[in-house]
């Protein structure tokens, strides 16, 4: 069964991925097409995967327990903490309130695999600092640090922490900071 | 199981570990694997405690792992309560560990004389090697097997501090690369085979219970099972979302217990702001408070009132269990796997030795998890099941059913005599006991009764107010309401005498070297008098306890348009005696300064008739990262004991901001959240 959401039926993009560039969605004539049968096809960390799944459920979820992916983290739910963030074509997404037909056709990857130039970087960054406490903030933390600097390579320190929203209750925003600036002036 | 040697291939033989002491295996290659029973909450003993083992070891700590375990025996030091508690891993592990590392040294070296035909004497240690003083070289690896079934001493002298090589010194946390690279698994990331997962639902008031469960069902074919639980009804299912979404949308009948429903914050409010106007239990009494009531001096005296807060951690409760006919098994964030272990047994009647507890990584604590409600869940969902069950608390179950830092208020009166100095107090606290002591609870009075300062007369009473509302330990527990308290008054009574806020603290310190030191090292780092930020206005504040000492000065501007309190800089000193790792005591200040201040400015739980209003985000207001402020530390090695660090950060905070408010604005907020004192 294919539904069709159109106009007003759509629920609101600030619902959906809060910290995501909008403009990344496609939108054929203003509606999304939930894909019949509930198969959902991704490129995940470099490979291709068909996830077979309520269309409806979080790419958080999918990720979790389809996939055994489980860096991303469940936080609030509700796209306000950025736990669960994930790159979704190289921007960053808030995948607890990003449906999975939403992906559908996308390039997702996730803290599992960020062993390009950039996110060594950060991670050795992250590690020269000490950054992490808990941690569980983390990998929400490096993804959505990665998104920055890959989409605004030009961010100024003071910047950064407007940018970066991702709430850390252990208090490592400071380090956060000095980290992703760090990387930014390209001193890693 | 071992496995037979013969049919490993030989790099995987060099990988068995082979036990030496009780927390100590080594494996033929050298690595080292260490059993931490302290729980790792990001306070960093994952690190830290190994780092202790190695030094006396003289192990390569490049080579070390770590392995989770639960403070139970033989994982058991004496002394102390076995849970992560009050600040006190650290200071409670560091002789007893270097001894494990020292002893564990010893046993290698006897070994290494033994293969050599020497006397112990010749040998020398160094990163994970004996060595001979004819140059001979065996690493540890190399001895384990010959080690084994030694005689393990005891009171083995230890390292001179000059010696040491890594204690002292910042060393990289053994965690952050598991962390980094997405392989840092904790509690709801366990995967089991046909492992289902929970998801619950408590009523919306307070100790209401479910009426109707009987008759609950769901279509979903991913569900499995509806579970009754004391006040709560779970869904068990192949998906947590699938989970939490039935659970949500059944239609459960919750009762509506009468006193639950007669609760509301505000009227306990009134009720505790009435109740310290009358005397309480004393719990200190210091020369003769008695002869305050002297016409000739000023008396000054204020009241202040702290809510209900959350601890709202990342990680919302979860535990994952598997419950048998003759065993229980459970894998979990705690801080107490001997509590968990306690309630399992309570739970299903089983025995002690039936019970296996797997401490996971926990993402974030703050004494959150130190209770067992969550504990309870899970194991009576798995015993309806078969299989195990992850059971994950919804972020507004985790914030509705929080365990709370407890709304108290405070009543002090400062007497000064004709000189403008202080005569004597007479300080009344009431609010609930966290433990469960009624009015004989130390922690109502901590930072209440144990003052570093010199008061020559003093009375200290507690009222103790327990309600429908269980209180819970949050960071710091009796700081957060009584630093409050106590750092805001001596700034209403500086200012009644005509004197600076600092100077009228140093000079109650004359008596205490150790805290007037650090206090004037903050004043100086803080620049005080001298904002940073023009304009800007600073306040100070003291906390000494944990064995440690950490003053304050809060540097903020008030911003009247946008109705925001912009702290621009926290300067702290902070004294523990001795810094085992230095930046790890510099991360636990800057942590807890911002835990601190997300609740001097923002935190706040209200209920209504037994209602909790608070679930998420979107309506409990926490500090965002772009609110944080400049952090200076600085470290004084006094050479005291080792002290802890993980909570004395958080109090100083609220009184600190509210005295820096005043100075700004005249107005004294004797009620937090300071935002919502000043704005609303």
């Amino acid at each position: 069964m294919a539904a069709i959401l159109h106009g007003a039926d759509l629920p609101a993009k600030s619902e959906w991925a809060p910290s995501a560039n909008v403009n990344s969605w496609s939108y054929n004539n203003n509606c999304i097409r939930m894909v019949g049968g509930g198969m959902t096809k991704f490129q995940l960390n470099g490979k291709q995967v068909v996830v077979e799944t309520d269309p409806t459920k979080p790419l958080l979820w999918v990720l979790r327990e389809d996939l055994k992916l489980t860096s991303t983290k469940y936080g609030c739910g509700i796209g306000q903490c950025g736990a669960c963030t994930v790159l979704v074509n190289d921007r960053a997404v808030r995948s607890c309130v990003t449906l999975s037909v939403q992906i559908d056709g996308r390039n997702v990857r996730t803290l599992e695999n960020l062993d390009d130039e950039l996110g060594t970087s950060l991670k050795s960054s992250w590690i020269k600092r000490s950054v992490p406490q808990c941690g569980f903030c983390q990998s929400g933390q490096i993804i959505s640090a990665y998104s920055l600097l890959k989409n605004e390579p030009q961010v100024t320190a003071d910047a950064i922490p407007t940018k970066l929203t991702n709430i850390c209750r252990c208090g490592t925003y400071k380090r956060i900071h000095e980290a992703v600036e760090s990387v930014a002036k390209g001193e890693e | 199981m071992m496995p037979d040697p013969g049919i490993l291939p030989p790099e995987e033989v060099e990988r068995i570990f082979q036990p030496l002491t009780t927390w100590l295996r080594i494996a033929t290659d050298g690595t080292i694997e260490v059993a931490v029973q302290k729980a790792e909450m990001g306070q960093g003993v994952h690190t830290t405690l190994p780092l202790m083992i190695a030094e006396e070891l003289d192990a390569d700590l490049s080579k070390m792992e770590v392995k989770l375990v639960g403070e139970l025996p033989p994982y058991s030091i004496p002394g102390g309560l076995p849970m992560t508690y009050g600040s006190t891993s650290v200071s409670s592990t560091y002789e007893a560990f270097r001894q494990v590392g020292a002893a564990a040294r010893s046993v290698l070296m006897t070994a290494a004389a033994a293969k050599w035909n020497v006397s112990v004497d010749q040998i020398q240690t160094e990163n994970g090697k004996c060595i001979h003083s004819n140059g001979q070289v065996l690493t540890y690896g190399e001895l384990v097997l010959d080690a084994q079934g030694l005689d393990i001493p005891k009171d083995v002298p230890l390292k001179d501090a000059s010696n040491f090589k890594l204690i002292g010194q910042s060393q990289p946390r053994l965690q952050d690369s598991l962390i980094v690279n997405g392989q840092c698994s904790y509690g709801a990331d366990i995967d089991l085979p046909g492992r289902k997962f929970a998801a619950l639902r408590h009523g919306p008031i307070i100790g209401s219970v479910p009426q109707n469960v009987s008759s609950l069902t769901s279509s979903n074919p991913a569900v499995s099972k509806i579970v009754e639980l004391p006040n709560a009804v779970a869904v068990v299912a192949d998906s947590f979302w699938t989970a939490k979404k039935v659970v949500e949308e059944l239609p459960i009948v919750f009762s509506e217990p009468t006193d639950s429903v007669a609760f509301s914050s505000d009227t306990n409010e009134t009720e505790l702001t009435q109740a310290i106007e009358s005397e309480g239990k004393e719990v200190l009494r210091v020369g003769d408070p008695d002869t305050l009531n002297n016409t000739d001096y000023t008396q000054l005296s204020a009241s202040y009132f702290v809510p209900h807060l959350a601890h709202f951690p990342m990680e919302p409760v979860t535990a994952t269990a598997h419950v048998t006919a003759d065993k229980a098994e459970i894998w979990l964030p705690t801080q107490s796997a001997y509590f968990v272990r306690l309630k399992v047994e309570s739970v299903t009647g089983l025995s002690a030795e039936q019970i296996i507890v797997h401490p996971t990584f926990i993402g974030g604590g703050f004494g959150r998890k130190a209770d067992t409600d969550y504990v309870e869940a899970a194991v009576r969902i798995a015993m309806e099941l078969q299989g195990p069950i992850t059971l994950i608390w919804s972020r507004e179950e985790d914030t509705r059913r929080d365990r709370f830092r407890p709304a108290f208020a405070g009543h002090l009166t400062g007497f000064l005599n004709s000189e403008n100095k202080l005569a004597g107090w007479i300080a009344t606290n009431a609010g609930p006991s966290v433990l469960g002591f009624g009015e004989n609870d130390p922690l109502s009075i901590q930072g209440f009764s144990d003052l570093p300062y010199s008061i020559d007369n003093v009375q200290v009473n507690h009222i103790n107010r327990e309600t429908i509302v269980e209180a819970g330990f949050w960071r710091s527990i009796g700081h957060t309401q009584n630093t409050f308290f106590v750092e805001s008054f001596l700034d209403e009574l500086a200012s009644a005498a005509g004197i600076d806020s600092l100077q009228f603290r140093l000079e109650l310190l004359e008596s205490n070297k150790r805290v007037q030191t650090v206090l004037q090292t903050a004043a100086n780092l803080g620049r005080w008098g001298q904002p940073f930020t023009s304009g800007a206005s600073q306040g100070v504040a003291v906390c000494a306890d944990y064995g440690s000492v950490l003053a304050l000065v809060c540097e903020l501007t008030i911003d009247d348009e946008n109705k925001l309190i912009k702290v621009h800089r926290l300067s702290a000193a902070v004294d523990c005696g001795f810094a085992i790792q230095p930046d790890g005591v510099v991360a636990q200040v800057q942590g807890g300064l911002l835990f601190g201040l997300s609740a001097a400015l923002y935190e706040e739980i209200t209920i209504k008739n037994g209602v909790v209003e608070q679930s998420n985000l979107n309506n409990y207001r926490i500090l965002s990262p772009r609110e944080t402020p400049d952090i200076e530390i600085e470290i004084i090695n006094s050479g005291a004991e080792v002290g802890g660090m993980g909570e004395i950060a958080v109090g100083p905070v609220a009184p600190a901001v509210a005295n820096a408010v005043f100075k700004a604005t005249a107005k004294r907020l004797r009620r937090l959240p300071l935002h919502k004192s000043l704005f609303a």
